[in-house]
């Protein structure tokens, strides 16, 4: 009480004088107003403090009801204001800053952060900026109650808002832009919501996980790669040597310490978010704290049509079937955690999630705890759990936020300090590493624990948080000492003392056992190392395979080969998203999953890697599932699917991943509404460097090529209208010239006609006419050479007919892209195929020969030619020509004669012989 | 991907199926005895390939020289069989020529071994196409390039124990013959048609 009270008087103090110290305020527009940070905010809390304190306002560290007018914060989860902002003002700092760009202070109202019960309804797009602020001045007073009353009712309709408030009139504009405001703020949005993605990974815990353990391990790859600043290590040296004074023992320790062989340390932080949380909330130290999104009390609201019973049952009916998703609700949170501590499994807590809930509508929250306090632990409390569960085992359970930027902080210092001694470092984590301290020892004389008890003092110091420290001669030992030093303490396991400190422990903390393995341990009766150390190596081998088995036989006897990974490899990209993930119909789940590409795509470039194997999985709904879950939003009791696909090359693209996953998920045939979760992982890795000499030009090929035409498709949708672009080969090449058409349509027809010996020129612009209505296409300048290539062999009718034949072939252009045909281009009278060419010419036979249609079989055979379908060509030609012998007709005979006679000649020319017709 | 990886890719699968398509011919055409030819298997097609070492090392050399070449630059490939007098008596001329498909598509090539195959069956029947009796023949093959790259093939083959060498006039006079077309493929990789010039008779 009294404690507080000073402190508080004294951060009034603080900034009061701070106030004096920046100049003073320059303004009263805040007079009155006294605002308290919530969160994380941006701008950032120290900004907004400096804001509130030029412009006469005030800023209260701790929250009381009483002095606080305004709460900012940009994101607080729902339970939070249900039970302790219930009646505050929750404005996002937009109002600050706001405010203090128009010079007065601006009505809050448009600012609130919470008016969740407009989210549900759709409303138009109100523009009204200016014209809510002059309503809000009216009814600024009155109107405050009734929008706090339906914060309270999450789920109620804006029915309400109205019933309650007293504006009449002009209700649906101020709903509007609060629905505006609401909609861009809060992060529960749903998958295809535009920016969902972003919002996702800008607000997903599991997210900052994910990229911190890459971030740090390329921190660590950073800072090994610059040169070495060793501060730390002269001052352990100096410590070492002012301890011994005279180099005679320091002597004597340097060759005693040279008999330790290697020296690894496993660093971590006690209850890394708890702590770096209690940094900013000192006074909860000592009480079990719990880090969670949620700020409730374990009673959440029921989301409408779901039931967690069922949920439940179905939970756990999935893990005795490990085909079904094995991690249920329980997601993969603080999976790094649970793990960890998993080896004290509580029998209460089991009770209690596995039991049907007793009282589901009192301790039900959904929220996860990321990491909680020893004493919370004692209590039974466990990392992974959910909020409501846990409250029920430790009523006294306090939740603080998550503080990322204090994560973030304190990271960087705890790798910076460590960095100062050596850069033999692994990162596990954001709070944990592992550093071989073999060569800084040796190097220094110091002992292992003088070590240890100077870095965690120095990180301590710096940080305010605690750190375990274990030391050992090989990973396994070093992690399994730092177990014996939690919390806060450290523990060095000396090499002739292993086999001793292995007895003593459990097998589930050796690496690689899991549930099955110590199941099958415990049907052997093995539950310690000790019983495991006189298990005999075969029986091992016999019970878990040669590998595993020798791994356990080694392991329990504290032998440990694995190195620590100073080059961390990257092994996979992914990005995967279960939450939010509520699909209309197929297009949307391809626009997102065309988004979530787009992500893998930014995260394999940030890495500068391509990866071969692409893996898309997804969670469907479990078939007895209720359609809404009791996390709201969330993925509820799923069946896993997951699929993988190997590219001949490895790629980093956005369209191939895209076009694959489509594949993928086509091939499954779910239904878009079901879909609760969708991940694409990408493995099989490869820098870009590697991949480009690593390949066979012939596996190239295939792959890129889809990429260039999909780039090349876009690129034409975007430009509107459809461009042709004209491409033709260097000089040296002769025949190889292609038109290229965005279309897929046959233009290659034209060309393929001058890909014989003859190679008609490329039209040149005037002799295009673009006036031709049939010429649809944008033909830009730049899209032709700016060079033709004369040709010795031109000729002038062909230039002509080329024109023509592209008129013709551009007159088609349509959206769609299609496959071309090349073949099915010709076409005499739309007869493609032999069999209706056949059908044609017999009825052409029965009339009367005409000079015309002799024409159009001359130019439909000349075009096969032209074409190189000589096959058909024949096929024609014989038919036509058994016809003349058969035909009694001489008109006939002789128009036959003609064709064939003209077909001859024009092959003549291109084949340098004519037709065998016999 | 670049217009030159297209080229080099389609360019060894061309070259492997020119290669046994030659075989296919001199196995076709009696130029020699059956039983220098085994029978193998290529596309999933049975196929005769000659295991005289010569004759398959001379095949072998010519499709080498004929990858050495510029890029784009063999327009054909023609197989000339010729009588005793040297006169040319059937022609098979292979005209290439890059893909004139422009979309994507066949990325497994499952649709070009399937073309191959059956420009090999094609191939196996053409015999019954032709008329003429080859059994006492000798052959040759011609590639027919640009005058610019024929000189620049001459510069760099020196050096090579396969020398290309002017065809003799009387060896590419076809005043009097006839085509019989065999086959001819289109594929996203490259485009081949075969057809034989025959002398009329």
């Amino acid at each position: 009480g009294d404690y507080m009270a000073a402190k508080k008087a004294k951060l009034n103090d603080q900034f009061l004088e701070k106030q004096t110290i920046i100049g003073g305020q320059t303004s009263d527009i805040f007079k009155g107003v006294v605002i308290h940070i919530n969160g994380y905010t941006k701008p950032s809390s120290d900004e907004l403090k400096k804001m509130m304190m030029l412009h006469g306002g005030h800023c209260e560290h701790y929250l009381s009801k009483r002095r606080v007018t305004h709460i900012v914060a940009t994101n607080l989860p729902n339970s939070k204001i249900m039970t302790h902002l219930k009646h505050c003002k929750v404005v996002r700092p937009d109002w600050i800053t706001d405010s203090v760009k128009a010079g007065k202070k601006l009505p809050y109202v448009p600012y609130l952060l919470f008016t969740k019960e407009t989210r549900n309804q759709q409303y138009l797009d109100a523009n009204s900026a200016t014209s809510s602020i002059q309503l809000s001045k009216n009814v600024h007073d009155t109107f405050i109650p009734s929008t706090n009353k339906t914060i309270s009712r999450l789920d109620h309709s804006p029915c309400k808002f109205q019933n309650n408030s007293n504006i009449r009139g002009d209700n649906s504009s101020l709903n509007a832009t609060l629905t505006n405001r609401t909609n861009k703020s809060y992060a529960a949005g749903k998958a295809g919501d535009p920016d969902y993605l972003s919002e996702f990974y800008n607000h997903s815990r599991l997210h900052h996980l994910s990229t911190w353990k890459t971030q740090w391990k390329d921190y660590v790859s950073k800072l090994q790669s610059q040169d070495a600043d060793f501060r730390g290590r002269e001052k352990l040296a100096k410590l070492v040597y002012d301890k011994n004074v005279g180099g005679q023992i320091s002597a004597e320790r340097l060759s005693m310490s040279q008999d330790i062989k290697r020296t690894i340390m496993h660093i971590d932080m006690d209850c890394f978010f708890v702590s770096v949380g209690l940094r900013k909330r000192p006074d909860l130290k000592g009480k079990p704290i719990a880090v969670t999104h949620s700020k409730g009390n374990g009673r959440a609201a029921t989301v409408p049509g779901s039931d967690v019973e069922l949920e439940r049952m179905l939970w756990r009916g999935g893990k005795s079937s490990p085909r079904k998703s094995p991690h249920g609700q329980v997601g993969g949170a603080a999976s790094r955690d649970t793990t960890k501590e998993g080896g004290a499994s509580s029998n209460r807590v089991k009770s209690l999630l596995t039991s049907p809930a007793k009282a589901p509508e009192t301790y039900n929250s959904m929220a996860e705890i990321a990491s909680c306090s020893y004493e919370a632990r004692q209590a039974g409390v466990k990392n992974g759990m959910f909020l409501g569960p846990a409250k029920k085992l430790c009523p006294d359970l306090i939740t603080i936020p998550y503080d990322f930027e204090g994560y973030q902080e304190v990271s960087k210092c705890l790798y910076d300090t460590v960095a100062s001694y050596t850069h033999e470092i692994e990162a596990v984590s954001c709070d944990e590493m592992l550093v071989d301290c073999t060569d800084l020892l040796t190097s220094t004389g110091a002992e292992p624990l003088e070590f240890a008890s100077m870095l965690r003092e120095e990180i301590f110091e710096k940080t305010r948080c605690t750190v375990s420290i274990g030391m050992g001669s090989n990973i396994l030992i070093g992690k399994l000492a730092n177990r014996k030093a939690k919390p806060n303490g450290q523990y060095c396991v000396k090499g002739e003392d292993v086999l001793e400190f292995m007895k003593s422990q459990n097998v589930r903390n050796l690496p690689g056992v899991g549930r099955s393995t110590t199941e099958k341990l415990k049907s052997l009766r093995i539950e310690t190392c000790e019983e495991l150390q006189k298990a005999p190596l075969s029986l091992l081998q016999k019970e878990f395979g040669p590998k595993t088995g020798l791994t356990l036989y080694k392991y329990c006897r504290g032998e440990d080969d694995r190195p620590v990974k100073l080059e961390q490899e990257r092994k996979s990209v992914s990005a995967e998203i279960n939450y939010g993930i509520r699909f209309k119909q197929d297009v949307d789940v391809d626009n997102f999953l065309m988004e979530l590409s787009t992500e893998v795509q930014k995260r394999l470039q940030d890495i500068k890697m391509k990866g071969k194997t692409i893996t898309l999985k997804v969670m469907v709904r479990h078939e007895d599932a209720p359609i809404e879950t009791s996390k709201f939003l969330g993925h509820g009791i799923c069946n896993n699917f997951s699929k993988s696909t190997t590219l001949l090359t490895a790629t980093d693209n956005a369209d191939v991943i895209h076009r694959e996953c489509v594949t993928i998920l086509r091939s499954w045939k779910l239904v878009a509404s079901d879909l609760r979760g969708i991940g694409i992982q990408v493995q099989r890795l490869q820098s870009i460097a590697d991949s480009g000499k690593s390949n066979q030009s012939t596996l190239n090929f295939t792959v890129s090529k889809p990429v260039g035409s999909s780039k090349e498709q876009k690129g034409n949708r975007t430009n509107g209208a459809s461009s042709m672009s004209i491409e033709r080969g260097t000089g040296h090449a002769n025949v190889l010239d292609t038109i290229t058409d965005n279309e897929d349509l046959p233009v290659g027809n034209s060309t393929r006609e001058g890909s014989e010996c003859h190679q008609p020129p490329l039209p040149t612009l005037d002799v295009i006419d673009f006036t031709d209505p049939g010429f649809q296409v944008t033909v830009t300048e730049r899209d032709f050479p700016r060079h033709y290539i004369a040709d010795q062999r031109k000729e002038s009718s062909r230039q002509v007919q080329q024109t023509v034949e592209i008129n013709d072939v551009v007159s088609v252009t349509n959206d769609v892209p299609c496959k071309m045909q090349a073949r099915s281009t010709i076409s005499l009278c739309g007869a493609t195929s032999i069999r209706e060419i056949r059908a044609l010419l017999n009825e052409w036979l029965q009339q009367q020969p005409e000079m015309e249609d002799n024409e159009v079989m001359v130019t439909y055979l000349n075009q096969l030619i032209s074409n190189q379908n000589l096959e058909q060509m024949a096929v024609v030609v014989r038919f036509l020509n058994r016809k003349r012998k058969q035909l009694r007709d001489t008109l006939w005979q002789n128009s036959l004669d003609h064709i064939i006679s003209e077909v001859q000649t024009s092959l003549r020319s291109c084949y340098g012989g004519p037709f065998k017709l016999n | 991907m670049d217009f030159d990886e297209t080229q080099s890719f389609g360019l060894d699968i061309l070259l492997e199926f020119l290669e046994v398509a030659i075989h296919c011919i001199l196995h076709k055409r009696d130029l020699y005895p059956k039983g220098v030819f085994r029978q193998a298997k290529k596309y999933g097609v049975p196929v005769q390939m000659c295991i005289h070492p010569d004759v398959s090392q001379y095949i072998k050399d010519i499709l080498e020289s004929i990858k050495r070449l510029p890029k784009n630059s063999a327009e054909q490939v023609c197989l000339v069989i010729m009588d005793k007098d040297s006169s040319p008596v059937e022609r098979f001329v292979f005209k290439l020529a890059t893909s004139s498909l422009v979309s994507q598509g066949d990325r497994f090539l499952y649709d070009l071994e399937q073309s191959l195959r059956s420009f090999l069956l094609k191939l196996n029947v053409c015999d019954s196409l032709l008329s003429h009796v080859t059994a006492q023949c000798s052959w040759t093959v011609h590639v027919t390039t640009k005058q610019s790259s024929a000189e620049k093939m001459n510069m760099t083959q020196l050096d090579r124990g396969f020398p290309w060498v002017e065809a003799e006039g009387s060896e590419v006079n076809f005043d009097e013959f006839c085509v019989v077309p065999i086959r001819s493929l289109r594929s996203h990789f490259f485009d081949i048609q075969l057809f034989v010039q025959e002398k009329s008779t």
